[in-house]
């Protein structure tokens, strides 16, 4: 996997502060506007008013201004996309401890986060080439299967609440984990030739069961039966604990594929919102369908924090090669590696203070 | 210009600190 040979056929994609000015206005601002929109269409059709610090948000049960809540989807959005993440690893839980949303429908609320959030970050990778919807395909129909299955594991094993605080612990510390290990451990992150001014091609050509995704000179022959079943086990467990699944999926293909990060977010981000897309319509339609209760988000919150998400994302994308990412990568996944072992350690011995 | 350049490699910790005020302030008064 020579990095070098990664500079592959480029066109100058030029980077102005006009261009910065432009991008944002026509291609973001208006994905934040209507997701804002969205979470007042949302909040009159769901409770006839838009709660917030006044009157609480009937689903979800707390109070909460919602400049909080755009403002959570800004920081957890930008500092996660930053050192690559997504934000509802940070999302779910700072809902949970912080904003004291513990009943199920934080699920599926931080899915509507999840599912709107990489948007921003997909048109830009669009924008440079960093796309390729053959390889994505075999992942995301994975993502498929494993969102139709989530939401049953949440709504019977995963039902009780310090059971469900116990799995956000085991994904927290897995992503702790993998970001300090990532901080010792450089990954390629980017090619040596600047992808945010170079538009760069991801090519992928099936042969029976088998991909060959390239990149330049670079090539990977990947399973895309593998492929399926890493999608589906991702799936799995991020739709029935409501975060995208990035968490799992991007160290699994840097270490088990040897993807470079430059190349696997052509797969990883419409996963994400494959993943949670389907996870929602499992949630809302088919657990009725075999007659479990459906877990309803709170759709308000989710589109509330989706807007601050798109921001936030975008403006991590802009900024990040500026950025120490080794120390920020070390001081977050400890942060996260922390928080995960005091969700484990309160199931086993509950801890003198609230989580 | 100058002090946005200055301020870009920081950014990501001044977000993580405002976040943690933001917090302390939720726990404080809606709690």
């Amino acid at each position: 996997m020579d990095n070098t040979a990664a500079t592959a056929a480029t066109t100058p994609l030029p980077l102005t502060k006009g261009s910065l000015a432009r991008e944002f206005w026509f291609q973001q601002a208006p994905l934040i506007g209507g997701a804002l929109l969205l979470g007042v269409l949302a909040a009159y059709w769901q409770h006839g008013f838009i709660p917030g610090a006044e009157r609480a948000f009937p689903v979800a049960e707390v109070r909460v201004p919602v400049w909080h809540l755009i403002w959570m989807g800004v920081w957890t959005g930008y500092t996660m996309a930053v050192v690559g993440e997504a934000a509802g690893i940070f999302a779910l839980p700072y809902s949970m401890s912080i904003l004291q949303f513990v009943n199920a429908s934080v699920t599926p609320s931080t899915q509507v986060l999840t599912f709107l959030n990489p948007f921003g970050a997909l048109l830009g990778f669009r924008r440079s080439g960093q796309w390729n919807l053959k390889f994505a395909a075999a992942v995301c129909a994975g993502g498929v299967a494993g969102g139709l299955i989530g939401p049953f594991l949440r709504s019977s094993l995963l039902a009780a609440a310090d059971v469900f605080h116990f799995a956000v612990g085991i994904a927290l510390a897995i992503a702790g984990i993998h970001l300090c290990y990532a901080a010792f451990h450089g990954t390629a992150r980017r090619p040596p030739a600047d992808p945010y001014r170079q538009k760069v091609t991801i090519g992928a050509r099936v042969h029976g069961l088998r991909i060959r995704v390239s990149f330049g000179e670079q090539n990977w022959d990947l399973n895309m039966v593998a492929l399926f079943g890493v999608g589906a086990g991702v799936g799995m467990f991020a739709s029935a604990l409501g975060v995208g699944g990035g968490f799992l999926l991007v160290p699994i293909f840097a270490s088990l594929y040897a993807l470079p990060m430059y190349v696997l977010v052509a797969a990883t981000i419409p996963y994400v919102i494959v993943l949670s897309a389907v996870g929602l319509l499992t949630y809302n339609f088919i657990l009725p369908a075999f007659g479990a209760a459906p877990i309803a988000p709170e759709w308000a919150w989710g589109f509330f924090a989706a807007a601050g998400g798109i921001f936030g994302s975008w403006a991590a994308s802009k900024t990040q090669m500026y950025v120490p990412e080794h120390f920020l990568k070390l001081m977050l996944g400890g942060v996260t590696g922390v928080v995960g072992a005091l969700y484990v350690v309160d199931f086993f011995h509950p801890l003198p203070f609230r989580l | 210009m100058n002090l946005w350049w200055k301020v870009v490699p920081y950014l990501p910790f001044i977000v993580l600190f405002m976040a943690v005020l933001v917090a302390v302030y939720h726990v404080k008064f809606y709690w």
